[in-house]
C-alpha cells in the first residue's frame, strides 16, 4: 500500500490521501511524491488533501499539509484540506486557523554577482568614511579631556597601555626580529654578487625604521587590541550596557572609547620603536652570519645612513596608525547589532578594515612626505 | 532655577513626561502612529500591551535612546532628541532606567556598578560613595552580594542590582522595562513593593512597562494600553476602569486573561 494515493472525485476534484505511519524519517520522499503528484494538474483545478487514515508519530504530517497548500497555491491550484487524523488536527488547531489561510512567501533570491560586488565596494567606502568621522569625533573629545584632565580615567588608560602595549612586547619582538632576518637574508644573496655587502645596513635600517617597524606593530595591534575592543564594546552594546551608560549620563565615547584610543596612540609608537630595534638586530644577525660583517661595521654604517627623520617619521606614522587601529575597533564595537553573531561580524570587520586603513594611511604618508620634500 | 533642595513631592499637576504625536518607524514599517501621553509628577504610570506592540520601543524614545520619526518627547521639560549635551546630562542625572535585562556592566562588581553613577556625576569622596552604594544595595536586598560580578548573580538578582544602580542618584523619575519578567512570583511581588515604597516615601514618579496582570493591579495608578494593529493607544485610565468600562473587547479580555471572541 502506497502512503500517498490519489483519486478523482465525481465533481472533478483531485483528492490526495496520506495513509499509514508518517514521521520525520519518511516525510522527505513522501513530500517529493506529493509535489510530483501536483505537477501534472492543470491550473485552476480544485485539489484536496486528506490524512484521515494516516498515523503520524509527530508533526511531519502537519508540515506536509502546509507544504501541500503552498505548493498548490504556487501552481495556481485551488487547494483545500479534507479530513485530518487527530494528531495532525491537534497540531494545526494549536497553530491557529490563520496558518492555513496564508502561505509563506517565496524567498527573494540574493543579489547577483555584479550587483553584489558593487554593493560591497559601496559599503566598504561608506564604512571607511564613517570610521574616519568617528575617529574625528573621538579626537575632538580628546581635546576636551586634555582641558579637563581631572575627568579623564588615567588609571584605565594606564591599564590599557599595559594590556595593549606591554603585553604585546614578546610577540612584537619575535615577529620583527624575524622580519629583519628575512629581509636581510633575501637581500644578502643579491648584495654579495655586487660586493655591496655593507649596504645591508642601509636596507635593514631604513626599511625597518620607516616602514616595517611601524607597519608590523600596527598590524599586530589590529589583531590583538583592535579586535578585542570590537568584541568588548560589541558585547556591551548587545547586552544594553552601552544604553545603560548613556541613560546614566555617562557618554560611552568619553568613558569607553577615548581611553582605548588614547592608550593605543601612546603604546603603538613605543612598540614600533621596539620593533625597529628588534628588526635591526635580526638584520645584524644575518649580516654577521652570511656576509661576515662584524656588528661594529654594521652599526657604524647604520649610524651613517639612518637619520633622526627616518626614526621620527616612523613614530609619527605610528601615532596615526594607533588612532586608526583603536578607532576602527571601537567604532565596530559601538555599531554592533544582532546578538553573538553581530559581535563576531564586528570583530572580523575590525581586523579587515583596520589593516586596510593602515595600509592606505601608509601609502598616503609616503606620497605626503615625498611632496613635502621630507625624505 | 532654584537649586536641588526644592523638590516638589506632591505637586501632581506638573507634567514630567510629555509625548506628543510620536511616530515610530523601522524602515517602512510603522510601529507607533502619532501617539500622545502625559505622565504627572508622583504617579505610577503603566504602559501595557501585548508582546511586540511597541512598549519597549516607546520607552526607548522617552529616555532618548532613539530619535522619533515624527512628533516629540519631553522629559522634565527637555526634548532629549534636540537638547544640547549639558542639558541632556542634567536630565539624565534626574532620571533612572531599569532595563529588561538589568544591563549591569559585566566587567565590574555589583557595588562598583552602583557606585558608577555616583562617582561619575557627584564628585563625592570615595568612602562616602561606597556607603551610598551599600545603602542602595540594601534597599533592594542585595547588600550580601556587593562584591559579586554580574555573572555570579541570578537573573532576578541582576535585575535588583540594576534597580539599585538606577536609584543611585535618587532620581525623580524611574523607568522600568518589564520589571517582573523572568522573576519568580515572590521576587516579582517584592520588586512591586519596592516600586510602591519608593513612590510613596520619596515621591518618585514611575513609568513602568509591563504585561503582568498581578503587577498592573498592584501598582498602576494610571495606565495606557498599546495595540500593535491600531499602532497606538487603545485604552487609558485606571486598571479598574479599563477592565470594567472599556468599549473594546480586546481591552477587557486582556484584563481577564481571555482570548478575544471572534465575531
Ligand atoms: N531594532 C529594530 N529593528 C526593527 N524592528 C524592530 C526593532 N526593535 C523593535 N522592532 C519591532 O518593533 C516592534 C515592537 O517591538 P518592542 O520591542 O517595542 O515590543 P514590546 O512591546 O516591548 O514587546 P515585548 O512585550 O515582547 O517586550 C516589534 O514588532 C519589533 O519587530
Ligand atoms: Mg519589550
Amino acid at each position: 500500500m502506497s502512503p500517498l494515493e490519489s483519486e478523482r472525485a465525481p465533481d472533478g476534484t483531485l483528492k490526495l490521501c496520506l495513509r499509514g505511519p508518517i514521521g520525520f524519517r519518511t516525510a522527505g520522499p513522501l513530500r517529493l511524491e506529493m509535489i510530483a503528484a501536483l505537477s501534472g494538474v492543470p491550473s485552476g483545478s480544485r485539489i484536496l488533501l486528506d490524512t484521515a487514515t494516516a498515523e503520524p508519530s509527530d508533526s511531519a504530517a502537519a508540515g506536509l499539509v502546509l507544504e501541500f497548500l503552498r505548493a498548490s497555491r504556487e501552481r495556481g491550484l485551488v487547494p483545500s484540506v479534507g479530513d485530518l487524523d487527530p494528531v495532525t488536527r491537534n497540531f494545526l488547531d494549536l497553530a491557529g486557523a490563520d496558518l492555513l489561510r496564508s502561505s509563506q512567501p517565496v524567498v527573494i533570491p540574493g543579489l547577483g554577482l555584479v550587483e553584489g560586488a558593487g554593493r560591497f565596494v559601496l559599503d566598504a567606502l561608506r564604512e571607511t568614511g564613517e570610521t574616519i568621522a568617528f575617529v574625528g569625533r573621538v579626537t575632538l573629545s580628546m581635546f576636551w579631556s586634555l582641558r579637563h584632565p581631572r575627568r579623564v580615567r588615567w588609571g584605565e588608560i594606564a591599564f590599557l597601555v599595559q594590556r595593549s602595549g606591554a603585553e604585546a612586547l614578546p610577540i612584537v619582538a619575535l615577529l620583527s626580529f624575524l622580519v629583519g632576518l628575512t629581509t636581510a637574508f633575501s637581500a644578502a644573496v643579491q648584495l654579495r654578487q655586487f660586493g655591496a655587502d655593507i649596504f645591508i645596513a642601509d636596507l635593514v635600517g631604513i626599511g625597518m625604521t620607516r616602514e616595517l617597524g611601524p607597519l608590523m606593530a600596527a598590524i599586530l595591534l589590529t589583531g590583538r587590541s583592535g579586535s578585542a575592543f570590537a568584541a568588548e564594546i560589541g558585547t556591551m552594546k548587545i547586552s544594553d550596557e552601552i544604553d545603560a551608560l548613556t541613560v546614566m549620563g555617562i557618554r560611552p565615547l568619553g568613558y569607553l572609547v577615548m581611553p582605548r584610543i588614547f592608550a593605543v596612540m601612546l603604546a603603538l609608537p613605543l612598540l614600533s620603536l621596539f620593533a625597529d630595534v628588534c628588526g635591526i638586530a635580526g638584520g645584524m644577525t644575518i649580516a654577521g652570519l652570511s656576509l661576515n660583517l662584524t656588528p661594529s661595521a654594521f652599526l657604524g654604517q647604520l649610524r651613517n645612513v639612518v637619520g633622526p627623520w627616518d626614526v621620527f617619521s616612523g613614530v609619527l606614522k605610528s601615532v596615526v596608525f594607533g588612532m586608526l587601529v583603536a578607532g576602527v575597533g571601537c567604532h565596530r564595537g559601538m555599531r554592533t547589532e544582532g546578538g553573538a553573531l553581530g559581535v563576531g561580524r564586528s570583530t572580523t570587520a575590525s581586523v579587515v578594515s583596520g589593516i586596510f586603513l593602515i595600509v592606505l594611511a601608509d601609502a598616503l604618508f609616503v606620497v605626503l612626505f615625498h611632496y613635502l620634500g621630507l625624505e | 532655577m532654584p537649586g536641588g533642595a526644592s523638590r516638589p513631592v506632591g505637586d501632581a499637576s506638573e507634567t514630567v513626561v510629555e509625548v506628543k504625536d510620536l511616530t515610530v518607524r523601522f524602515g517602512s514599517r510603522t510601529i507607533l502612529d502619532r501617539i500622545s501621553l502625559e505622565v504627572r509628577r508622583g504617579e505610577i504610570f503603566v504602559i501595557l500591551g501585548g508582546s511586540g506592540c511597541g512598549k519597549t520601543t516607546l520607552l526607548r524614545h522617552i529616555i532618548g535612546l532613539r530619535k522619533p520619526e515624527g512628533g516629540s518627547v519631553r522629559v522634565l521639560g527637555v526634548d532629549l532628541a534636540k537638547a544640547g549635551d549639558t542639558e541632556r546630562d542634567a536630565v539624565r542625572r534626574r532620571t533612572g532606567v531599569l532595563f529588561q535585562s538589568g544591563a549591569l556592566l559585566k566587567s565590574m562588581t555589583l557595588d562598583e556598578n552602583v557606585a558608577l553613577p555616583l562617582r561619575e556625576s557627584t564628585g563625592l569622596p570615595e568612602p562616602f560613595i561606597r556607603e551610598l552604594a551599600r545603602l542602595k544595595l540594601a534597599m533592594v536586598g542585595l547588600e550580601h552580594a556587593a562584591g559579586f560580578l554580574p555573572s555570579e548573580l541570578s537573573g532576578g538578582m541582576q535585575k535588583r542590582g540594576g534597580l539599585a544602580r538606577a536609584i543611585a542618584l535618587d532620581p525623580e523619575i524611574l523607568f522600568f522595562d518589564e520589571p517582573g519578567a523572568g522573576l519568580d512570583p515572590v521576587t516579582s511581588l517584592e520588586l512591586d513593593e519596592l516600586i510602591l515604597g519608593l513612590n510613596q516615601s520619596l515621591g518618585t514618579t514611575m513609568v513602568v512597562v509591563t504585561h503582568e496582570l498581578q503587577s498592573i493591579n498592584k501598582i498602576a495608578q494610571r495606565a495606557i494600553m498599546l495595540d500593535g494593529e491600531a499602532k497606538g493607544i487603545i485604552a487609558e485610565g485606571t486598571p479598574a476602569e479599563m477592565r470594567e468600562n472599556s468599549p473594546l473587547p480586546k481591552v477587557r479580555a486582556f484584563f481577564r486573561r481571555e482570548r478575544v471572541q471572534e465575531t
